[in-house]
This record gives structure tokens, C-alpha cells and sequence, in this order.
């Protein structure tokens, strides 16, 4: 496969998440899950491009990014608990009381 | 001394008026202003003027530029000063707090308007700029339970403040071309044809400035409004001083624009079309104090039309009037504050008889309003007679402006000969007050000798008035001339005369209607207008805020996409002809098709329709991968499409179909999306194409870890040796995570363990 | 060829930030029964020593240490010594709502540290993986503190909408970082810079796209419009405490990673994001200035002044001269001071119970605390950029870079737009001084140590209008 195929992954996969970003207004942890998808197409662009330009960096921000995603998405639903403690929803179209 | 302190005295002078009141601060306040005054007439010489650094990095000092012109505007900021301090201390005896209130903001508006003359660096001019336009707004709205004279502060400001910002562009777009913000440098410096043409572009942006202060049309509502303000105000910021302000701005810039063509066109024209309006305006109002305001508008007009000019006699015509204007108007205020201070009114009809009941006030009333109508004895005579006469001097007279501006001048008359009519008019009614003679009346008595003597000595205002003459054309060599040319002679007792035929013209024009004629509601357009901005506000509001999460993320992802299609549009980054050349006539019918599809999947609402517009969309693109040679392909696409169909068909056996709602608009604002996104990936795949790779993966890592790291395991190694830092920050993360985490979930736990207590 | 070990002395001040945020943590831990005010003394320690760190070693020669990741330069301190200060600021203001409001006093104050921390590699990273990092451990606690409070479902409400948003905006920031890393092939901003001198960018259409995603990432972390939607929810839901602290520091990092990622890795393709950032710049003023006019929510109105300022201070960095440049920093700075002392005021105001956030909660308070009215005056006046106080000034150096630039037109538009914004702050004054209070009673919730830090802060803007060159030289110096 060439690097055009990868990164053609890559942006799909992207596109996938900002879909299921904008789409979903149902349910948060889809959204969260979207966010963790959207850094899966950041993932593949880095090795992809790290495979095929000969450098180590990107790989080695691989490894950065999924440690740090994984903190990132203990936050998120660590919020999504005390959301779902105080509103009793996980629907994202009730997240509209801040409205000034 | 350096005039820097002095000017810092000046505002600790503000402060101390503020806190006390004693006969010590009214010295210190006079002396204060006669020194000035003093200094202004070449008397004494007290002061230095070395440049003080204000902010070094951005060359901006206090630093000053003294000429004929600054020095004229010092003495008529000092001398009528001192004359309204004394009236303001009379006007308000009666209640003290107000006194030091009104006091120490005049005070503060003074020396505000001293720094603006004397400033020779723009951003210092500014910044007294704004200053006074700010002290004007505490001073209009001084009555502050009034909600009149809070509108009209809160106008005043905006539309002052509004010019003067618009003007700070101007002044910075000087700075840019001349790499100096001193004006004496600006003045000296020698043009290319590429700084005439960028010069165009100042005079614009500074006029917004001059405008909006100077009170011009289509901004002089502020003016009228301003009337709300105590008479000490009126009769110094808005005749004699504040409203000069703009007046002094274009003189000080007449050397360096005069020669475009612009200058003469724009301030003719607005200077002409002010003076109309106002002086038709001025002769309808039947307050005393619209009166003058709207006849302070004219002569601001004729200021700006008179600067328009270039040659000596026009420029000479124009320091004369500004001087004598200052004196009469504000003695005219003065008298007009004294009447509505006894009598509570400023109704013309109800002052009727005045003057009748009071010797002194009588002869100040005809001094003051004789020398606004330009009659005869008075130098107001003489001034009429020569601008008369530097409207003719011009190269080239146009009849039509002549006209128009001597029909002006008669309106004007008109209307202070009406005021005098009221003053001596046989009252209807006999007015119940005290008859006693005011002490308020000195101060106006003061300006009324004052123009008694100018006129005495009109022969000698030459020597006043030339080292302003000089300052604003520094290459005139004609000194002060006799006014007595037989034209414009002719003209100004033409002026007086229609003035009495206007008035009684007015008056059998009253007769019959009641209608206003000059009036024009600038300030209720000016109020809509705003209400148009809150409005927009409201919208933008709704639109924007208060949406769900969902829609804030459309709008976010359409901005980028639109973003990401700017950029390749703009930077012609994707030679489109290049992919289009490839398209055969059957290619675009599969093209068509497949569009079709797509659109009548996203607009049909039935599930069932869009299987099929679908499932034709699988058709459509194996089709076209027949065209392209690879049947392969062709074959798996077809396979998933028939596989993917007989999948959704079972699984809608299952489906409650009724309760798959969809909303059209929503659909095509999803379709709009999806459009644009399918664009930019489209973009993305072809520009990925661009990469060039060129070098096998490099085994640094693998090469090293043994040697400089020695570890074995390289992804320690990686992470522990070669990445360190970023590792220990990785931890850092993983940390701050855990606690905040930690705490979230306690949080929780905390709160389920107290709605079990409260259900309990 | 040897394995050097990196001159840690330019990460001094982070070192120091980190042992003393793990003993704070720990001070919490094992002594805070014995002193409860320990933690927030050994906080307020940690950021005056970290300042004098910075400053100790503004002399030092811009270094770029790490393998190529993080750099020591002017600007970068500059920007560390107002986080720090602002910081220290923001624990004077919110001691008393913090405790008051049964928030974990320690807990409280280690995320704010680990997020100054974050900020402060985020000044110093010289390299995508760096950056990265910074930009989490500075984000991650603030997540977690907005969602501090027990009794407000809105600030739960308002951390979920942050977090998604701030994820998000990370998610595109690495996305556009990937694509410039494939063009480049390489990670460290110094190298890519070199790479970039030449490669022109009409060639490199994915060069370009990972510029869009960044300058995206880098408005969203600013909260520029079309991308700001998440400040004005998170602004009025968050505790005003954490409120203070997220409109005030964060916009520095924010602006230092701007500078990293366009100014420092792309001034050759200043054109190409010139473009966009005067998109974000007109749409922030638009939108800030507008939308602010019919806010009743003070908190809700400076988060919209706030997204307005970002527009003005784009304006320098997009006018792309070095001149430019140091207007944009010394905006910034002035920006943080003037919404530290506004946020500071509501956080102040508020007791036991209640919050001043509505603006008719500011009705009068000139006589029920003329001291403070003042203050407020001062910072109002500053934000609408009344001369001469400091947000004049900082209003003047970028339009004057602006015209430098000939973008005399947005230059106008950008004064236009100011108008319509000193009519909101002016309302706050008039209802301040012209309103009668609701409450009669004086306001008393403020103790010795706040009075001092809230006149300080206020008198500063002032004193920064009347003496600019205090921190402009400095900025100047800086590019």
C-alpha cells in the first residue's frame, strides 16, 4: 500500500468523526467517542507519514497521543458522570441550559 | 517653568476644586488663568517648552507647538475662562456642592482644551482630545436626574468619540507616511506624488473628526441637545471653545492639505450646507438657547467654508470672526443663563418686556445680539463686511455659494433681531419677580465692554490677529487690509436690511402656519439607528447563543470546511481543468446519475426511497468503475451494494418505520455539510498525491538505543532516554488526570450519598 | 558520538513549579488539619518563586535545549512571569469564594498549579510533541475544575461543553500538526521553520491545510469567533473563581502557542494565515461587540468582550511586522490584567450564598463601596480603550501595525467596531453610578488582603496607560 492509501484512511476516518460530531444529538458518549476517533485519524497519519518519510518522531508521538487521549477520555466521562448525577441525561440536545 | 507641570497643575487644580471650596482655590484658579492669558498676549514669558517622553518605545512625548494660532486659541481659552469662572461662581451660589462640582469639571475641560491647542505630537492632541470630548459628557449631563440631558450627553459622546477615533487612523495613517508624529515635522517635511495621493485618504479620516466636534452637518444634533447643559457650559464649551476645537484642527492642517483639491470641494460644501440649515433652523426655534446654539452651528459652518480658502484676505477674515464669535456668543449664553436662572424659562414669548424693566440689561442684549445680527456700529459689522469681502477675493467666485451664504447671514440676522423684537416687546402680562438687579449680569457686562472696545479699536485687530494669519499661511505676506471695499460694504448692509425683511416675513409666514422649516430630525435618525445596532445585537444573539452543542459543532465544522475551500480557491492551489480534461461524455452521464442519487437521498423523507436512490448510488459508482477498466473493483462494489440491501431489508422487518422522524431543513443543512466536507477530503486525497517519499525509515532509534542508551527494550529507551522531557510532561498528564478524576468521582459518590440521606 | 545530557537549567522554573505543586499536594494531604491555610500559602510561595526564576534568567541567551524542544527566549518569559503573576492574583481573589463555597480547598489549588505548569511548558515548547503536552496539562485540570463545585448542575453542564469543545479543538490542532509533520518531516518547530524557507506554499497544498487546522486549534484555544461558542456557556456556568482563572492565563498560553506555531514555524506563510485570521479577527469583533450589547449577565458579557479582544489582538499578529507582533503581546498582557481585575471584582462581590453576575447586581455600587466602583471604572474605561489608560494604548499599537500593514480599512472597521463596545462597558459605569442600589446595605465581603490586591490591579492599568513603556519596551525587545 502506498502512503497515499493510509492517509486516504486517515481523512476518511477524520471525516467519519466530524460526521458523527456534527450528526449525533443524541447521546454524549458517541460524542466522546467521535473525539477518540478523530485522534485514531490523527494516529494513522503519523505513523503512516513516520513509515514512509524514514523518521521516528511521529512515531514516537503516537505514543504521546494515545496515553494522553486516554487521560483525556477518563476526564470526559469522569464529567459525564457527574452530568448524568445531576441531570439524570446523557442526551446532547438537553445540554442547553447556559443560554444567558 | 515647563508648561508640561503647568498643565499637570492645571488638572491638580481640578481635583482641589473638587474637594473645597474657599477663597484660596478661586485665587489659585484665576491666577492660574491670567498667567496664561498673560503669556498668550506676549506679556510675560514664563514658560518652557522642553519635550517631555511620554512613551519612548512608540516616540510618543508631550511636546509643543507654539505659534500665532495655538497662542489665539490659549488667550480665548484663558480670557473668556476666567470671565465664565467668575460667572459660574455667581451663577451657582446658592448651592455650594453643585459650585465645586461644576467647578472642578470646567477646570478639568479647560486644561484639557489647553493641551489640545498647544500639543505639537498627535496621540498627546488625541488624548486631550478625548479628554475634552469626555468632560463635555459630565458636563451636559450634569443635571443627571434629567433624562434629557442624559440622552443628549450620552449623544454627544458617542457621535464625538465615534469622529475621534475615526480621526486616530488619520493620525496614525500621518505617522506611517511621514515616520514622525510630531505636526511641526509633518509641516515641513516634502511630499512625493505617492504621499499626495495616501494624503487624500487623512484628509478624510481626519474630517470625521473635525465634523462630529465641530457640530457640522450631518452631526450638529449633538450641538442643539447639548442646550441641556448649565450656562457656564454652554457659553463656554459649546460657542466658544470645545466646538473650536475641530475649527482649530483644520487650521492647524490648512498648510499641509490646503493644495488639494479635496480640501477647497469638501469643506466648501459642508461648511455651505451647515450654514443653511442652521441659520433657517435658528430662526424657527422659540427657546433662546436652540436659538443660539443653532446660530453657533452657523458660525461654525462659515468657519469651516472660510478655512476652505487659501489666500490671506479669507484666512485673515476667518481669525477675526473666530475671536469675535467667541465673545459675542458666549456673552449672549451668559444673558440667556442669567433670564432662565430668574424667570425659570427660556421660552421666547414669555420673556417678552425684558428689556424694558432693565437698563443694564437692555444695553447688554443690544450689544451682544446687535453684534451676532452684524449691525452697523458694531465690529460685527465689520466682520460680516470681511467675509464679504474673502468670499469675493477668491479666484473664483461662484455666484450660487455667494448667494446662498448671504441669504444665510440674513437668517441669522433675522433671528437675533427676533430675540431682540421679544426683549422689547410690550409684555402681554404683567411677570411677577423680583426686579432686582442681578449680579449674574456682570459677567456678560464684562463681554459687552469687550466688544465695545474691539469696535473702538477695530483698526488695530490686525496686530492681534496677524501672527495667526501667519501660522495658518506661512507664505502671506498682505497684512491686515481695510475692510472698506465698496462691494462687500454694500453686501453686509444688504445683510442687515434683509434681515428685518426675513424677519417680517417670518412673521407673516407665522401668521398663517406653524410650520418649522430647517428642522431636521439628525437626532431621532440618530437614535433609530441606534435601536438598528441593538436590533442587530438581539438577532445575532438569537442566532448565536443559546444553541445546542450540535449546532455549535455544524457551525465550527462548515467554518472550517469553508476555510480549507477559501484557502485552495484563493491560492489556486488545485488545477481544476487538469481533472475535468480526463471526462468523456459517458463519464458525465454516470456523473449526473450519481448526483441525482445523492439528492434525492437527501431529500426524500421515506426510508424506503432513500434505499433505493442508495442502493442506485452503488450502481452508479460500479458503473463507473467499469468505464475505468477495473471490472475488479466493479464486481466487489456490486457484491457489497446487493449484500448491504438484502441487510437493511432484514433489518427493517424489525423497524417501526413511523418513528424515524427527519426534518427537511435539517436534512439540507446536514446535506450543505456534507458537501462541503466531501469537498475538502476530495481536496485533501488529490493534494496527498503531492508528497514525495523518498527515503526508507530510518533506524536511528533502533541503531542507537544500544550504544548511547544502552537499553534493550527500545521503546523505554525512546521514551525514557530520547524523550524525556516529554515523558516526565506525559506523566505530569496522567497525574493532574488522576487527581482530577479522583476528586470528579468523590464528588459524585459524595452527592449520590446525599440524595440517599435526603430521600431518607 | 556521546549521549549529551540537556541543559536543564532554561526548565528551572518548571522544575521548581512541579516539586513545589507535589508538595502543596502533599501539605494537603498530611498537614492541612494542623494549618488550613497552608496549601494556599505554599501556592502563592510556589508561583513568587517561579517568577523570580523567570526573571533571574531573562538575561540568559535564547537557547533551544531538550533535543530540539523547548526554547528560552524574551517573549517566552515575558509571557511566563504574567501567567505566574496572574496567577498569584487570581489565589488572592478567590481564597474567600473557594472557601466559602465548600469547594476542596487543597485539591482546588494543585489543579490550578498543574495547569500553570502546563501553561508554562506550553511558552516553552519548541517542538510539536512538547507543545502538545503543554497544551493538555493545561487543559485536563481546568476540565475537571469547572466541574468542581457540588451544588450547580450549570457548571457541570459548562465543564462538558468545554471539555467536547476543547477536545475537539486538540483533535484538529494534531490533525493539521500530522499533515505539516508529513510535509516536513520533522517535529521540531526550528527544523520546520528551515524546511518551510524552501518550500513555497503554492506548491504544497497539504502544508496549507495543516495550516488552516492549526490556526483553527489556535482560535479555538483563544475563543475567537466562529469558533468561540464555548466561552460565553463555560464563562457564566463555571464557579466565578474558576471563571476568573480560565479568562485570564489560559489566553496568554493561548497566544504564546500562536506565536510558536505561525509567527515562529510559518512567517513565510504569513499571507496564507493572514487571510484567516482576518476572518476570525472581523467575525470576533462582530460577534463580541454585538452580542455583548444585550447580555444582563456581567460574567456572560465580558466572556463576549472577551472573544471581541481576541479579534483586536489578532489584528496585530495577522498585520504579520515585527511591530505588530509586540502590539499583539502587549494586548494580550494588558487583556489579562484589565479581565483579571473585572473577573477579580465579580469574584470579589460575591459572598456567602450570593453572586454579583447579573449587571443590575451593580446597580449603585458606587454608593455602597466607592473605592471599589472606582476600580471597576478603571478597568471598564481601560476595556472600552478610553485614553489614557492601558487599553488605549494597547488599541493604538495594533492599529498602528495595522496600518503599517496598509489595512487601513480593517483598521476603521476594527475602531467601529470599539465604538459599539465602550457602549456596553459604559453601561456597566452608568449603572454603577447613576442607579440607584437595590441593596442599601454597604458591601463587606471583601477582606484587607483582596482590597489591597483589587486596587493594585486596577491602579496598574493605569499606571500602564500613563507609563506604557513599562511593558512595551519589553514586548518591542521581544521580536
Amino acid at each position: 500500500m502506498t502512503l497515499t492509501a493510509y492517509l486516504i484512511i486517515g481523512a476518511i476516518l477524520f471525516g467519519i468523526s466530524l460526521a458523527g460530531i456534527v450528526l449525533n444529538r443524541k447521546n454524549l458518549i458517541v460524542l466522546l467517542m467521535c473525539i477518540e476517533l478523530m485522534l485514531l485519524a490523527v494516529n494513522t497519519n503519523f505513523v503512516a507519514f513516520s513509515h514512509f518519510l524514514g523518521d521516528n518522531a511521529g512515531e514516537v508521538f503516537v505514543f504521546f497521543i494515545l496515553t494522553v487521549a486516554a487521560a483525556e477520555a477518563a476526564i470526559g466521562l469522569a464529567i459525564l458522570m457527574v452530568l448524568y448525577r445531576k441531570r439524570h441525561t446523557i442526551n446532547v440536545d438537553d445540554l442547553n441550559t447556559l443560554k444567558g | 517653568m515647563n508648561i508640561s507641570c503647568y498643565l499637570l497643575i492645571g488638572f491638580v487644580l481640578s481635583a482641589i476644586l473638587a474637594w473645597r471650596r474657599s477663597p484660596i482655590t478661586s485665587v489659585l484658579l484665576y491666577t492660574y488663568w491670567a498667567i496664561l492669558l498673560l503669556w498668550s498676549i506676549k506679556v510675560i514669558a514664563p514658560f518652557t517648552t522642553v519635550p517631555i517622553m511620554w512613551v519612548p518605545s512608540l516616540d510618543i512625548q508631550f511636546s509643543y507647538h507654539l505659534d500665532g494660532l495655538s497662542k489665539l486659541f490659549t488667550a480665548l481659552i484663558s480670557g473668556i475662562g476666567i470671565i465664565v469662572f467668575l460667572f459660574t461662581k455667581i451663577y451657582s451660589q446658592a448651592d455650594p456642592a453643585k459650585y465645586k462640582r461644576l467647578a472642578a469639571l470646567l477646570q478639568l475641560f479647560a486644561v484639557s482644551m489647553l493641551g489640545l491647542v498647544l500639543a505639537d505630537n498627535l496621540i498627546a492632541l488625541f488624548v486631550f482630545w478625548e479628554l475634552t470630548s469626555i468632560s463635555s459628557y459630565l458636563l451636559i449631563q450634569f443635571n443627571t436626574a434629567s433624562h434629557a440631558s442624559n440622552q443628549a450627553a450620552f449623544n454627544s459622546l458617542f457621535i464625538s468619540v465615534l469622529g475621534s477615533l475615526v480621526m486616530l487612523v488619520g493620525f496614525i495613517e500621518l505617522h506611517s507616511l511621514f515616520a514622525t508624529w510630531e505636526i511641526s515635522q509633518i509641516m515641513s517635511h516634502s511630499m512625493t506624488i505617492g504621499q499626495q495621493q495616501n494624503l487624500h485618504l487623512c484628509l478624510w479620516l481626519i474630517l470625521a473628526g473635525v465634523i462630529t466636534k465641530s457640530a457640522q452637518f450631518p452631526f450638529y444634533f449633538w450641538l442643539t441637545g447639548a442646550m441641556q447643559a448649565p450656562a457656564p457650559v454652554s457659553a463656554y464649551l459649546h460657542s466658544a471653545t470645545m466646538v473650536n476645537a475641530g475649527i482649530y484642527l483644520l487650521a492647524r492642517f490648512h498648510p499641509l492639505f490646503h493644495s488639494l483639491e479635496l480640501w477647497y470641494c469638501a469643506l466648501t460644501a459642508i461648511g455651505t450646507i451647515t450654514m443653511v440649515l442652521a441659520s433657517l433652523a435658528s430662526l424657527f426655534q422659540d427657546d433662546l438657547k436652540a436659538v443660539l446654539a443653532y446660530s453657533t452651528v452657523f458660525a461654525l459652518g462659515a468657519m469651516v467654508y472660510l478655512l476652505g480658502g487659501s489666500n490671506a484676505v479669507t484666512i485673515e477674515a476667518f481669525s477675526i470672526f473666530l475671536v469675535f464669535h467667541a465673545i459675542y456668543k458666549a456673552g449672549a449664553f451668559m444673558l440667556a443663563g442669567v433670564l432662565e436662572k430668574r424667570y425659570h424659562t427660556r421660552e421666547l414669548q414669555q420673556l417678552a418686556g425684558i428689556g424694558r424693566r432693565n437698563w443694564l440689561f437692555a444695553l447688554i442684549a443690544i450689544v451682544t445680539f446687535g453684534a451676532m445680527a452684524g449691525l452697523p456700529p458694531f465690529f460685527g459689522f465689520t466682520v460680516k463686511e470681511m467675509i464679504f469681502k474673502a468670499k469675493l477675493s477668491t479666484d473664483t467666485v461662484s455666484y450660487v455659494l455667494m448667494t446662498v451664504s448671504i441669504l444665510s447671514s440674513m437668517l441669522i440676522a433675522a433671528a437675533s433681531f427676533r430675540c431682540l423684537f421679544y426683549f422689547f416687546k410690550r409684555p402681554a402680562a404683567e411677570i411677577k419677580s423680583p426686579s432686582k438687579l442681578s449680579l449674574g449680569l456682570v459677567s456678560p457686562l464684562i463681554l459687552a465692554t469687550l466688544i465695545i472696545i474691539i469696535t473702538l479699536i477695530s483698526q488695530d485687530m490686525g496686530i492681534i490677529i496677524s501672527p495667526t494669519v501667519k501660522a495658518i499661511l506661512p507664505t502671506s505676506t498682505a497684512s491686515y487690509l481695510d475692510p472698506n471695499s465698496s462691494a462687500s460694504y454694500l453686501l453686509s448692509l444688504m445683510t442687515v436690511f434683509g434681515g428685518i425683511v426675513c424677519l417680517l416675513l417670518y412673521i407673516l409666514l407665522r401668521k398663517f402656519s406653524k410650520v418649522k422649516f430647517g428642522h431636521i430630525p439628525l437626532d431621532k435618525y440618530f437614535e433609530a439607528s441606534l435601536t438598528l445596532v441593538l436590533q442587530l445585537g438581539r438577532q445575532l444573539t438569537r442566532l448565536t447563543q443559546g444553541q445546542t452543542i450540535t449546532n455549535h459543532l455544524r457551525i465550527i465544522v462548515s467554518s472550517i470546511a469553508v476555510l480549507l475551500l477559501a484557502t485552495i480557491i484563493s491560492g489556486h492551489l488545485i488545477q481544476v481543468h487538469a481533472v475535468a480534461n480526463h471526462q468523456a461524455t459517458s463519464n458525465l452521464l454516470i456523473c449526473s446519475l450519481l448526483i441525482m442519487c445523492s439528492l434525492s437521498l437527501l431529500l426524500s423523507c421515506r426510508f424506503l426511497y432513500n434505499l433505493i436512490s442508495l442502493s442506485l448510488l452503488g450502481l452508479g459508482l460500479s458503473l463507473f468503475f467499469v468505464t475505468k477498466g477495473a471490472v475488479d473493483v466493479a464486481i466487489a462494489q456490486l457484491l457489497v451494494e446487493v449484500l448491504s440491501v438484502i441487510i437493511l431489508l432484514l433489518v427493517l422487518r424489525r423497524v417501526d418505520l413511523k418513528a424515524v422522524k427527519t426534518n427537511k431543513s435539517n436534512r439540507i443543512i446536514n446535506g450543505v455539510i456534507a458537501l462541503l466536507f466531501g469537498m475538502v477530503v476530495t481536496e485533501l486525497m488529490l493534494a496527498t498525491r503531492s508528497i514525495n517519499v523518498d527515503a526508507k525509515l530510518q533506524n536511528y532509534y533502533i541503531d542507537n538505543s544500544l550504544l548511547l542508551a544502552h537499553g534493550r527494550n527500545i521503546v523505554n529507551v525512546i521514551l525514557v532516554d530520547f524523550r524525556s522531557l516529554d515523558t516526565f510532561a506525559e506523566a505530569i498528564v496522567i497525574v493532574a488526570t488522576a487527581i482530577g478524576v479522583s476528586l470528579l468521582l468523590k464528588q459524585v459518590l459524595t452527592t449520590r450519598g446525599q440524595s440517599h440521606v435526603d430521600n431518607t | 558520538m556521546n549521549f549529551v545530557i540537556p541543559d536543564v537549567v532554561p526548565a528551572i522554573p518548571e522544575i521548581f513549579m512541579l516539586a513545589m505543586t507535589c508538595i502543596v499536594l502533599l501539605s494537603g494531604l498530611f498537614l492541612q488539619r494542623r494549618y488550613p491555610s497552608l496549601p494556599y500559602m505554599l501556592s502563592l510561595l510556589a508561583l513568587v518563586g517561579a517568577v523570580v526564576l523567570t526573571v533571574a534568567l531573562y538575561k540568559h541567551t535564547t537557547e533551544i535545549t531538550f533535543h530540539n524542544s523547548y526554547i528560552i527566549d524574551h517573549i517566552g518569559s515575558i509571557l511566563k512571569v504574567t501567567i505566574l503573576g496572574t496567577c498569584f492574583f487570581v489565589f488572592l481573589y478567590c481564597r474567600r469564594y473557594v472557601a466559602d463555597r465548600n469547594i476542596l480547598n487543597t485539591e482546588f489549588y494543585v489543579l490550578c498549579l498543574f495547569s500553570v505548569l502546563g501553561m508554562m511548558v506550553l511558552v516553552s515548547a519548541y517542538s510539536f510533541i512538547s507543545l502538545y503536552l503543554g497544551l493538555e496539562i493545561f487543559s485536563l485540570p481546568l476540565y475537571a475544575l469547572i466541574a468542581l463545585q457540588r451544588d450547580a448542575a450549570r457548571s457541570a453542564e459548562a465543564a462538558m461543553k468545554y471539555f467536547i469543545m476543547g477536545a475537539v479543538a486538540s483533535g484538529m490542532l494534531l490533525y493539521g500538526l500530522s499533515m505539516i509533520y508529513g510535509a516536513t518531516k520533522s517535529v521540531d518547530i526550528a527544523v520546520v521553520s528551515q524546511v518551510l524557507t524552501s518550500v513555497p506554499a503554492s506548491q504544497n497544498l497539504i502544508l496549507v491545510f495543516g495550516l488552516v487546522f492549526v490556526v483553527v486549534g489556535v482560535a479555538f484555544k483563544l475563543g475567537g469567533a466562529p469558533f468561540h461558542m464555548w466561552v460565553p456557556d463555560v464563562y457564566e456556568g463555571a464557579p466565578s473563581a474558576v471563571t476568573l482563572f480560565i479568562a485570564t492565563a489560559p489566553k496568554i498560553a493561548a497566544f504564546a502557542m500562536a506565536v510558536r506555531l505561525l509567527v515562529d514555524m510559518m512567517p513565510l506563510y504569513q499571507v496564507e494565515w493572514q487571510h484567516m485570521l482576518i476572518v476570525v479577527a472581523l467575525v470576533s469583533m462582530a460577534i463580541g461587540n454585538f452580542v455583548a450589547i444585550v447580555q444582563t449577565n456581567l460574567k456572560r458579557m465580558l466572556a463576549y468582550s472577551s472573544i471581541a479582544h481576541m479579534g483586536y489582538m489578532s489584528l496585530g499578529l495577522l498585520s504579520g511586522n515585527a511591530q505588530g507582533y509586540s502590539a499583539a503581546s502587549f494586548y494580550i498582557i494588558v487583556y489579562t490584567i484589565m479581565s483579571l481585575g473585572a473577573f477579580g471584582m465579580v469574584t470579589i462581590l460575591s459572598g456567602k450564598g450570593f453572586e454579583m453576575e447579573t449587571i443590575n447586581d451593580y446597580k449603585g455600587l458606587n454608593s455602597r463601596n466607592p473605592w471599589l466602583a472606582f476600580i471597576m471604572l478603571l478597568l471598564m474605561f481601560s476595556m472600552a480603550g478610553v485614553p489614557p489608560i492601558a487599553g488605549f494604548f494597547a488599541k493604538l499599537g495594533v492599529i498602528e501595525s495595522l496600518v503599517e500593514a496598509h489595512l487601513v480599512w480593517l483598521a476603521v472597521l476594527a475602531l467601529v467596531f470599539a465604538i459599539i463596545g465602550a457602549y456596553y462597558y459604559l453601561r456597566v459605569v452608568k449603572v454603577m453610578y447613576f442607579d440607584a442600589p437595590e441593596h442599601q446595605s454597604r458591601i463587606d465581603t471583601t477582606s484587607m488582603d483582596t482590597r489591597i490586591a483589587i486596587s493594585a490591579n486596577g491602579l496598574f492599568i493605569l499606571v500602564l496607560g500613563i507609563f506604557p513603556g513599562i511593558i512595551f519596551n519589553l514586548c518591542k525587545a521581544a521580536f
